[in-house]
Order: structure tokens, then C-alpha cells, then sequence
């Protein structure tokens, strides 16, 4: 057992009638860490927070807080804070008093000691004057500080934040973003983060948990499940991808693979993505290429495998240009995200050619088609 | 995007309902007004005018004041016990109950449909002498004397709670309902215990729905006079049956319908207040 592991879950599943919301889920989140439930609506995410937090009990399994099941303890007794969606701040009591509803239940100061914790965990969060309020006459992120400061005041073993910028408009989510991780790493806090947003999984989380249909796709550091996405359902879902259906054509001495795409009319090099159980000649497999793997060249280049396109649309985002190429006459659409400003002429309507490394291309097995859902 | 209605249109969309209220409201309630302002003839008829005897001949005995006060506590009472019954039946509906929820508020709902006297004729078999209650509890050797049960007050806030309780029920139920699971959810996870989220939570946010409730509970209960008729005695007699003594006993129009006026008047007072403290569109509507 792992010791510095404060909530551990064991083949933890969870049923709702007929749907199997949470099927055989095992992770362990260490003291510290910023620990990030990742996954699409319906993917057991929040089941599985909501499970910790002891207001779901699994039908099998065991949850672990500190190493001792916590299976029998009521949700009132677990040294754990959570920060809800939509907040939900007592409406009939004032931002103090809601910030002081924890500790007064839990009995842990004198009224006085109560009220000096609450103001300084205010001001922590940046609302000093407005203890007196209401939580109606705050706005979205004034409200979340709120609940932010309701939790963190408990110095809980663990903080439970369930999608706690989703009610929050872009630029502001994007600075509460920071000011979360700023709290977490000056409290040492371990946080247990659910989102649907894999920016704010990426740029916040020390460990990031995939999942999707109930079931555990992977966990590791943001940048390993970037670069080394476990499935195509993984790779999809992160980043800006092109999820390409291909045929295996033959297994080179180095490893990689030849592959036939777009219907067989062209030849790629790919990479086993799952070197153990590599894809034999024949086999279907899907195949991943970031967006911004993809180069861009007037003629066709000497090197390298490189298939020709028209650019249907561009659209300006700033740091890229991301261009819609249709790929001959099956008008598969792939796309490509290039750095600074895109060459002239690579304008709509225009032939370009594309391609990639080797490394770049990701070949999955067909099976996981499947789990790569409806996303493009 | 919502248009802004011209006052013509306007006023066409609600002649209909307007109409029905003048006809079936307005209508009697002006008459029972000119009523009580006119003056009975030795004879026995009436002359309309504009006479204050019958509003001044209330306060000449001391009848309808006690009439008036009694009518008030045993509204308190009806009203403090029907929410002390009715409250728990609404948690249970609103929070706790999933499966069974359609079943129960059936059960709930099919006595509203039978009529106020099945239900009050029901306390009397209970209650009297030799009714269900006493004829146990002296078979049981508890007492040994018929417990005087009926034609007193008691009988009285009995009877009344039973038919009152849905009023009650409905509008706690109604802001249970809507309450957000996730600030008991949001309680617990802070360190309440059930009962404290309870008291803490839940309670004062259903007060909107529990003093709706009182309100149509002590309006009923205050201008009741089937359930004192029938479970009272004449020492428990409310202002209502005084009211119905006067029409259908003494003929006396005029008097009966100057009562009236100051039960409506009294009520009236009531409802201000509530709106004052609470808002009356809590009543239907759910709080902003």
C-alpha cells in the first residue's frame, strides 16, 4: 500500500437501474496532489466524486480515506470539503455565515476563533466587505470564491471540486483557473478536480484521470496523456486531433507501420501506439495525428508521405490558423493548426499538399473505434 | 422577444374573467354589503338605506366579540396543529419518498373528495360515549368512565385539522419541492448531521411554503361552521355559525350580513399583514 495515498478506490462500481454508471474504477490520489477527473457528460465523473464525498455508496468496491474504508461512515463525518456545482450557497445566510456554517457544525473553535477564521479565509479569496452580503447579490465568481472559502476554511484533508468553473464565463474562468492553482499549491491542499474541460485538466492537474463510459481510459501527467494517449478515445478527446480510419499494409524492420488511408489511396508511416500487441498487415486501425503535427506545402516534398488537399476554410485563432483540408474526392476533412500566420497561398479553394512523421500518427486497433464516441 | 401589449388588447384578454368575477363575486358581495347597512321592519321586511345600527349592534353583546375570540384561537390552535401533523407528511413527500411519492399523494388527495361532513360524521363515531375510542380504551381497563370526547372544543380543532391538513401540506410541499438538493447535500458534506441540516437548511427555507400554509389554514379554520355544528356545543360556537344563525334561524338579514362584513374585514386585515411580512404571491408563485 501505497503510503503517502490518502483516498484510494478499489474496483469501486456504481449502478443506476439499468445504466452502469462507474464500472470497476481503481485510482489513488496522494497527499498534495491536484488530482483531475477528465471525461465527457456521463462518463462517471462526478459519480465518482460525489462517491468519495459519501453521498453515493458503491454497490461494490471500497473507498479509502487515509487507508480505512470509509464505506459505513455517513457523509457528515468525512474530513472532506466540496465545492458544488452551482456552488449551492445557503441562500438565507450571509456570505460570513456561510463561510462559518462548517466550522460551527463541526464544532471547531469558539464563536469568536469561528468568526476570525471565516473573515481571514475571506480575504484569502479576495472578498474582504463582503461578509454582510447575500449570496444572491454576488456575482458567478464571487459567489465561487465564496465556496472556496467555505471549504478551504475547514482545512479538510481533502478538497472536492466538482466542475467549479462551469457557471463562469470564459476570461473569468480562465483567471479563477490560476487563482485555484495558487490556493491549492500555497495550502498544500489535495484536490480531487472533475471537469469536462481538458484545458483546465491540462493546465491545472498534477495527475489526470481519463475516463469515459465508467471505466478508468488512463491516468497519468498531463503531458504523458498528451503525448502518449493510451487510446484513440485518449487522444481524441485531448487536443485538436484527426482520427483517421486505415488498413495496416506492412510491418517495417523499425517498428512502424505502413498504413493505406483515405479508402486506399494513400500510404502513410505510422507508429504502433500499442507496441506489445502491435497490428499485424490487414488489420483495421485507427489512426491519430494532432492538428498541429500536420505540415502544410505548396508541391508535394521529397521526404516523407504527403497527400493533397483543398482548403476548404481557414479560421484565425490567434497563436494559430487552423485550415479544413478535404482530402480528394471522399472529402474526408482533416485539420491542421499552424503556427504564426499561414503561407498566402493557402487560401480557400486552393491545392495544397500535407503531411507528417512518422512519430507523429498514432495507430490504434480498430476496436477502439468504438470508444472514440462521435467526437471529430 | 416579449412585445408589450397595447392597453386595448389587454383589457379585451381579461373582460372574460373579469366578468365572472363581477357576476359570481362582486355582485353578492355588494348585496351582502347594502344588506348590512339596511334596516329590518317589524313586519319583517327590509328597507335599504344607509343605517350603521346593525355594525353598532355587534358591539351590544358580548356574544359576538367572544364569538369573534374564540373563533381566533381555535383558528391559532387548527392552525399550530395542522402544521405540526402536516410538516413532517410534506418532508416526507418532498425529500424522502421517490417510489411510493404518486401513491401517497393520491392517498392524500382522495379525501379532499369527499365531502367536509363524511369527514366530520367519521370524528363523531370515534369520539362519542360509546364510539370506537372510548369502548377501547375501556375494554383495555384504562378508564372506567366514557371519556366526554365530543361537543366540546377538542372535538372541535380535531375535526378541523383533518380537513385542513392539505392545505397545509400542498404549499410546504410546493417549496420543499423546488428546494436544491444540493444545499442539504452541501450541509452534510460541511458536518451536519440529518437533523441539523434539517433544522439548519431545510426548515428555514420552507418557512415561505409554511406560512402559506397557515394563512389558508387560519382563513379556513377561522370562518369554519360545519365542524363546530356538528363536533361543538353551544359554548364552542365561532363567529360563522352566529353568522348562519342569524340567516337561516332569526331572519335576520340585515345583522347577519353586517357580521359578515367584519369577518370578511377581519380577514382582509389578515392578509395585508401577510403580505406585508411574506408577500402573498408566495402563495401560488415560487420565491424569486
Amino acid at each position: 500500500m501505497n503510503r503517502q495515498a490518502i483516498i484510494e478506490l478499489a474496483g469501486v462500481s456504481k449502478r443506476f437501474g439499468n445504466t452502469l454508471a462507474v464500472d470497476d474504477v481503481s485510482f489513488s490520489v496522494n497527499r498534495g496532489e491536484f488530482c483531475t477527473l477528465l471525461g465527457p457528460s456521463g462518463c462517471g465523473k462526478t459519480t465518482l466524486l460525489r462517491t468519495i464525498a459519501g453521498f453515493e455508496f458503491p454497490d461494490e468496491g471500497d473507498v479509502r480515506i487515509a487507508g480505512q474504508s470509509c464505506l459505513d461512515l455517513p457523509a457528515y463525518r468525512r474530513n472532506l470539503a466540496m465545492v458544488f456545482q452551482g456552488y449551492a450557497l445557503f441562500p438565507h445566510r450571509t456570505v460570513l455565515q456561510n463561510v462559518m456554517f462548517g466550522l460551527r457544525m463541526r464544532k471547531l473553535g469558539t464563536p469568536a476563533e469561528i468568526a476570525a477564521w471565516a473573515k481571514d479565509a475571506l480575504a484569502m479569496v479576495g472578498l474582504q466587505g463582503f461578509e454582510e452580503r447575500h449570496p444572491q447579490q454576488l456575482s458567478g465568481g464571487q459567489q465561487q470564491r465564496v465556496a472556496l472559502a467555505r471549504a478551504l476554511v475547514l482545512k479538510p484533508e481533502v478538497l472536492l471540486l466538482d466542475e467549479p468553473l462551469g457557471a463562469l464565463d470564459l476570461k473569468l474562468r480562465k483567471a479563477m483557473r490560476y487563482e485555484l492553482k495558487r490556493l491549492q499549491r500555497t495550502t498544500g491542499i489535495t484536490t480531487i478536480y472533475v471537469t469536462h474541460d481538458q484545458e483546465e485538466a491540462m493546465s491545472m492537474s498534477d495527475t489526470v484521470i481519463v475516463l469515459n463510459r465508467g471505466r478508468v481510459e488512463q491516468t497519468g501527467p498531463p503531458e504523458e496523456i498528451y503525448r502518449a494517449p493510451r487510446s484513440a478515445f485518449v487522444g481524441d478527446f485531448i487536443g485538436e486531433s484527426n482520427l483517421l480510419e486505415a488498413v495496416v499494409a506492412a510491418v517495417e524492420p523499425d517498428g512502424h507501420l505502413r498504413i493505406r488511408l483515405f479508402d486506399g489511396a494513400a500510404t502513410a508511416a505510422a507508429q504502433p501506439a500499442e507496441p506489445e500487441c502491435p497490428p499485424q498487415p490487414g488489420d483495421a486501425v485507427m489512426v491519430l495525428v494532432r492538428a498541429e503535427a500536420i505540415g502544410l506545402a505548396r508541391v508535394p516534398q521529397v521526404d516523407g508521405d504527403w497527400f493533397a488537399a483543398t482548403v476548404s476554410e481557414r479560421s484565425f485563432l490567434g497563436a494559430t490558423t487552423r485550415l479544413y483540408l478535404k482530402v480528394g474526392a471522399i472529402e474526408r476533412v482533416v485539420i491542421a493548426d499552424l503556427a504564426g500566420a499561414p503561407p498566402v497561398w493557402a487560401e480557400n479553394g486552393a491545392q495544397v499538399h500535407f503531411g507528417w512523421t512518422a512519430d507523429a500518427a498514432l495507430a490504434y486497433s480498430a476496436g477502439s473505434i468504438d470508444s472514440a464516441s462521435g467526437r471529430q | 422577444m416579449k412585445r408589450r401589449q397595447t392597453p386595448r388588447t389587454g383589457w379585451a384578454a381579461l373582460a372574460p374573467p373579469l366578468a365572472w368575477l363581477g357576476v359570481f363575486f362582486l355582485l353578492p358581495m355588494i348585496a351582502v354589503f347594502a344588506y348590512s347597512l339596511a334596516t329590518r321592519e317589524p313586519g319583517g321586511g327590509i328597507e335599504f338605506g344607509l343605517s350603521a345600527e346593525n355594525y353598532s349592534r355587534i358591539g351590544d353583546s358580548t356574544l359576538y366579540v367572544w364569538a369573534i375570540l374564540r373563533s381566533l384561537r381555535i383558528a391559532v390552535i387548527v392552525t399550530i396543529a395542522t402544521l405540526l401533523v402536516a410538516y413532517p407528511v410534506a418532508y416526507y413527500l418532498a425529500l424522502v419518498a421517490t417510489r411510493w411519492r404518486v401513491t401517497l399523494f393520491v392517498l392524500l388527495i382522495i379525501p379532499w373528495w369527499c365531502s367536509i361532513l363524511v369527514k366530520n360524521f367519521a370524528w363523531v363515531a370515534i369520539l362519542a360515549d360509546t364510539g370506537v375510542l372510548n369502548r377501547l380504551l375501556l375494554q383495555i381497563g384504562v378508564i372506567d368512565q366514557p371519556l366526554k370526547l365530543l361537543y366540546n372544543e377538542f372535538a372541535v380543532v380535531i375535526g378541523l385539522v383533518h380537513v385542513l391538513i392539505p392545505f397545509m401540506v400542498m404549499p410546504i410541499y410546493a417549496t420543499l419541492e423546488r428546494l436544491d438538493r444540493r444545499l442539504v447535500e452541501a450541509a452534510a458534506n460541511l458536518g451536519s448531521s440529518p437533523l441539523r441540516a434539517c433544522l439548519e437548511v431545510v426548515l428555514p427555507l420552507s418557512l415561505p411554503g409554511v406560512a402559506a400554509g397557515a394563512l389558508l389554514t387560519f382563513i379556513l379554520g377561522f370562518g369554519s361552521f360545519i365542524t363546530p355544528a356538528l363536533l361543538g356545543s353551544e359554548r364552542t360556537l365561532m363567529i360563522a355559525n352566529l353568522i348562519q344563525g342569524q340567516f337561516m334561524e332569526a331572519f335576520d338579514w340585515p345583522f347577519g350580513a353586517a357580521l359578515s362584513m367584519v369577518l370578511l374585514g377581519l380577514v382582509l386585515v389578515l392578509l395585508a399583514c401577510f403580505n406585508r411580512l411574506v408577500g402573498l404571491d408566495r402563495l401560488w408563485g415560487p420565491a424569486r
